[in-house]
């Protein structure tokens, strides 16, 4: 297998100014580094206002960063706010392709399937023939799962279920032989019950095409599934990615208190042999009126149980290698004392 | 922990009318409601959830027609009123101060040029309390939900954050003291650690108050922690009823268990278990399968599940179940 990287993100910063002077700074993204190999699977979790969203359309060029560099198959595209490499940023940009959230809005609802899919492929193949591109749409919903084709070339969107535009939508996007998928919260929208399949039928591609996917969700469990044991997955919080690494380390060692307490407070199917199941927010602070807010570069020290005097004197944010492989944005990372969730030894 | 019935409801039915025809959303729902638990209703996008407790509140919209029915409420102070039966005005009597409603992202729903003591004046005045006395009384409701009224009746509702205004609308419901609390889809704009303490904020008023609650959501983790007793209902009608133990440890209907098995959770990780997703969609509503709804998709149908809807079994003591694999025919 090549391993070439598909996409790297170095340093790579998205600043928004706001307000009448543009004085006040929301920092959507800050300092993030990303790569990711041919036909690998990498997952970013992380809650709402993350900047997850804006990294994912940072990769696809949707997103101009305002500082750092995106390099595409080992070329680099952008590099602080510019494109530097024109010709090629054009010729490629259709095959890093960004799927949304919502399949609703994403499919247009005057176009049946057939021609959803066939005004991509003659835009991006304008010499193929009419009869190779009805091949071509039968073989790509064949795939997605969409079969028999012939019952659903005639269908409008409005015919079809969630899940069913989300694979037609995964269908368009195929369609150009993309390198990179940015499937930002895919699953978010289908019914929980077909949401396995969905991120089985990215699991297939990225296996077959050898297309590299950049799975974002909220949803640590559908995250880590999506990444598998052997994956990499990146923590986000408040624009920076906290912690990252091989699923298994940051999942039974995770390095930065984020992470942790990600993991303790997950609603999940657990049994408590106590009897009691609903269990206080574990590894947070608490906010009440007395509560010292604690005032530090780090994104999470307002809530970090360990927060102290040194996280409150950091001047910079930089990551610690803890192991091989696994990066955390912690000072601390290596001084936290040894962590499992407490509800492990229930299941 | 007692176990009186507080609300049954028996044989209800409800469509909705549209062009393409009617749409049978609530089918035949029978379900009781015990005093003092939480019982949790889950289901996929489009079974009826928050359908089932519009038409038990009668908030429904123009085109929803109740076709049959009873909602046979019993009061805590042992009156026992159908309400399907009562005038509209009645109704409105009840909803607020017997059953509170805290509706799906009514975070958003706070007026956002009020603040939060206006919005507790608001509340009351309008359910006919105007005794300055009980409204001073209803702001201590903010210490249940863990906010502190002298910080937060000053606010506006943008000072807030997402979880903190989900709270407050909570504590306006329990401002009326309502016997029941029917949350829809509280936890799911929420953040993991707002959504941890909502979890606790739940669990303490269901210890302190005693209040019923009946949580509605999609997410069966959430019904795990905190539910007494899950009714499962799936396109429209209620496949499996028990109590949470019941439900998580052995489930008997066959979507139950896929449902189950098909979450991709992250106790997968550790169990090394692989979610298995369940074939096919969901069925439209518009002409649902015949027979069983779930027959489609079930790997034990049967000539008998295509033909005959099967009927509730009691497998054990207050286990329900909703398949011919269990049933007699």
């Amino acid at each position: 297998m090549m391993k070439n990287k598909v996409l790297e993100l170095s340093s790579v910063s998205k600043h928004y100014y706001r307000g009448l002077f543009r004085k006040s700074i929301v920092r959507a993204v800050n300092e993030v580094n990303l790569s990711i190999n041919r036909g690998e699977i990498r997952s970013i979790v992380g809650e709402s206002g993350s900047g997850k969203t804006t990294v994912g359309k940072i990769s696809s060029g949707l997103i101009m960063p305002t500082s750092g560099s995106v390099k595409w198959l080992d070329q680099i595209v952008i590099k602080d706010g510019e494109i530097v490499n024109d010709k090629f940023f054009r010729q490629n940009r259709h095959r890093f392709v960004y799927i949304h959230q919502d399949p609703y809005s994403a499919l247009n609802p005057s176009m049946n399937v057939y021609t959803t899919l066939d005004v991509v492929i003659k835009k991006h193949y304008p010499h193929m023939s009419a009869s190779d591109r009805y091949d071509y749409i039968k073989r790509l919903l064949e795939k997605v799962g969409l079969s028999p084709p012939s019952y659903f070339l005639n269908k409008y969107p409005h015919h079809l279920s969630g899940g069913m535009k989300q694979r037609l939508v995964i269908a368009r996007t195929l369609a150009v032989e993309p390198y990179l998928i940015v499937a930002d919260e895919v699953v978010s929208m289908v019914d929980p019950s077909i949401r396995v399949a969905i991120i089985n039928l990215l699991k297939e591609i990225s296996e077959e095409y050898k297309t590299s996917i950049i799975f974002i969700s909220h949803d640590l469990g559908a995250a880590l599934y999506a990444a598998g044991d052997d994956g990499y997955v990146y923590v986000m919080l408040k624009g920076y990615i906290v912690e990252a690494g091989k699923v298994s380390k940051v999942m039974y060692d995770p390095k930065h208190p984020y992470t942790r307490a990600l993991i303790a407070n997950i609603p999940a199917v657990i049994r408590f042999d106590s009897g009691k199941r609903v269990r206080p927010p574990e590894l947070v602070r608490i906010y009440d009126s007395e509560s010292r807010i604690i005032r530090s570069i780090c994104p999470f020290a307002d809530l970090c149980p360990y927060a102290d005097e040194e996280c409150v004197s950091l001047k910079t944010l930089d990551y610690k290698e803890v192991s091989n492989d696994h990066l955390s944005l912690c000072v601390k990372s290596e001084k936290l004392p040894q962590w499992r969730p407490s509800w492990l030894k229930n299941i | 922990m007692s176990s009186d019935v507080m609300i049954s409801i028996r044989n209800l039915k409800m469509e909705y009318l549209v062009r393409e025809g009617t749409i049978k959303a609530v089918d035949n729902i029978d379900l009781d409601i015990y005093r003092h638990e939480i019982t949790g209703i889950v289901g996929e996008s489009g079974s009826g959830k928050t359908s089932l407790i519009e038409t038990i509140l009668r908030i429904l919209p123009r085109n929803a027609r109740i076709r049959s029915g009873k909602v046979i409420l019993r009061t805590n102070r042992g009156d026992e009123i159908d309400l399907m039966s009562l005038s509209e005005e009645t109704m409105r009597r009840i909803r607020g101060r017997v059953i509170g409603y805290v509706p799906q992202g009514s975070q958003t729903s706070l007026n956002p040029v009020q603040n939060i003591r206006q919005h507790f004046i608001e509340t009351l005045k309008d359910h006919g309390i105007h005794d300055e006395k009980t409204i001073e009384e209803s702001y201590e409701k903010l210490k249940i939900v863990g906010l502190e009224p002298s910080s937060v009746l000053s606010k506006f509702p943008h000072e807030l954050s997402g979880g903190m205004k989900q709270r407050v609308v909570i504590s306006l419901t329990m401002a009326l003291n309502p016997e029941i609390i029917v949350l829809d889809e509280p936890t799911s704009a929420l953040d993991i650690f707002s959504q941890r303490i909502l979890l606790n904020i739940l669990d303490n008023i269901r210890e302190k108050f005693r209040t019923t609650m009946i949580l509605i959501t999609h997410d069966l983790p959430v019904v795990a922690e905190l539910a007494d007793r899950v009714a499962v209902l799936y396109a429209g009608k209620i496949v499996e009823y028990g109590s949470f133990r019941d439900i998580f440890e052995k489930p008997l209907h066959p979507y139950t268990q896929m449902l189950i098995r098909s979450i991709p959770s992250i106790t997968n990780f550790y169990t090394k278990s692989i979610p298995k997703p369940i074939p096919g969609e969901p069925p439209s509503l518009l002409n649902p399968p015949p027979g069983c709804r779930f027959n489609p998709r079930c790997p034990f149908t049967r000539e008998i599940c295509v033909r005959e809807d099967p009927p509730m079994i009691e497998v054990e003591k207050g286990h329900y179940v909703k398949c011919w694999l269990y049933a007699r025919k």
